[in-house]
């Protein structure tokens, strides 16, 4: 038996007023949702009855986020399962990144990164204005590029990303709501990762330079260029773990 | 009788939740791919209603063997709406075979404890 399209809206309201995050997981609870309850509908319950069944599957589960120095944030019912989804993806990337920077060092990227130092320690040295717009220019402006394309929202004729949905609807409007969930939660997660110290970067930068100039003599060149270096690396495999995550995304791919 | 034979019951469902990692690789890797609602009826439908995977512990496990890439995801449409199957990746494989034959190792040992007879035979 086949749910009709009010009893369907029905689950979709109740699933986002569990404020969910990501698409691909309310996409995943929704077929859950629809295919017990049909399934159950099929044996002779009603609609409400099976909906209140499928419902004690997903509310009662629990999930703590613990934080260090604060107060659990506590998750339960559908919510807890998202919460605990992105944790997952969240522990995963840290162990990757700490791989991703330990390999450097044992690759054919160590030549690489030696020219990098060279090239930051010149910077700090002679205080040239024209690094730091190359450096931003390679850094900053691919990352805005990919991020904007991250938070595209699918729809039936491909892609489909206006200002005017994020603005102009209505807050309680159940179409709003969903597409306002966000596309993918390893890509959200990688977002997380990526999103502060890019969007920071037009101001650090420059901060940077005048910490550069104001030190002079103070802090060494050599440390300086470490934590620049440092910085090069983590935005690199970031990036690089972003890239993986786009190219395994199956962009399209709805039939 | 009947009490004791909840009791293993009880305590069968407590190993299932250890092993059942291995479960859903068994399954996927026998299935080819699943989507999550499909795997918690099959375990149901194979143990005669007996093991109840509950989605507290499928999905959760579901999305740890995604994040470590031991499966990978594809959404389709199906019926109007987005269903996610789940398949084993390359890298997973290797991953799936070692933790399906360290539970059949597992239930081998149980069964020769239990049964000392029919494993001398």
């Amino acid at each position: 038996m086949k749910l009709n399209a009010s009893q369907i809206e029905t689950i979709e309201y109740y699933l986002l007023s569990w404020e969910l995050k990501y698409k691909d997981f309310y996409d995943e609870i929704l077929d859950h949702y629809c295919t017990d309850i049909e399934s159950q509908m099929k044996a002779g319950l009603t609609f409400d009855d099976a909906f209140d069944k499928t419902n004690q599957l997903f509310s009662k589960y629990y999930y703590a986020k613990f934080i260090r120095f604060k107060e659990p944030l506590n998750h339960y019912g559908p919510k807890a399962f998202e919460a605990e989804y992105v944790d997952g993806y969240r522990k995963t990337f840290k162990a990757k990144l700490k791989n991703h920077f330990f390999d450097i060092f044992r690759t054919y990227q160590i030549g690489f990164l030696g020219a990098l130092v060279i090239y930051f320690y010149y910077f700090f040295s002679n205080n040239v204005f024209l690094s730091t717009t190359l450096l931003m220019a390679i850094l900053y402006l691919p990352s805005i590029i990919i991020l904007i394309l991250m938070t595209r929202e699918h729809s039936k004729e491909g892609f489909a990303w206006s200002w005017k949905s994020i603005f102009f609807t209505q807050e309680n409007d159940i179409n709003h709501k969903r597409s306002k969930l966000f596309r993918n939660v390893k890509i959200g997660v990688l977002q997380e990762f990526f999103l502060l110290p890019i969007t920071l970067m037009p101001f650090y930068v420059p901060l940077l330079m005048n910490v550069n100039k104001f030190f002079n003599g103070y802090l060494s060149s050599e440390l300086k260029t470490l934590i620049l270096s440092l910085f090069y690396i983590y935005f690199g495999i970031v990036l690089k773990l972003l890239l993986e995550s786009v190219n395994s995304w199956n962009l399209l791919k709805f039939k | 009788m009947y009490k004791f034979m909840n009791e293993i019951i009880k305590i069968m469902n407590q190993h299932i939740k250890g092993s059942l990692n291995a479960i859903v690789l068994k399954l996927l890797a026998d299935n080819g791919r699943m989507y999550g609602y499909e795997i918690t009826q099959k375990v149901k439908e194979l143990t005669s209603d007996e093991i109840q995977i509950t989605e507290g512990a499928l999905y959760p496990l579901l999305h740890k063997l995604e994040a470590e890439e031991i499966l990978t995801t594809k959404a389709e449409k199906v019926d109007g709406r987005v269903r996610k199957y789940y398949e084993i990746t390359p890298k997973g494989n290797e991953v799936a075979h070692f933790r399906i034959s360290e539970l059949a190792a597992f239930a081998e040992n149980l069964n020769r404890i239990l049964n000392p007879k029919s494993a001398t035979i």
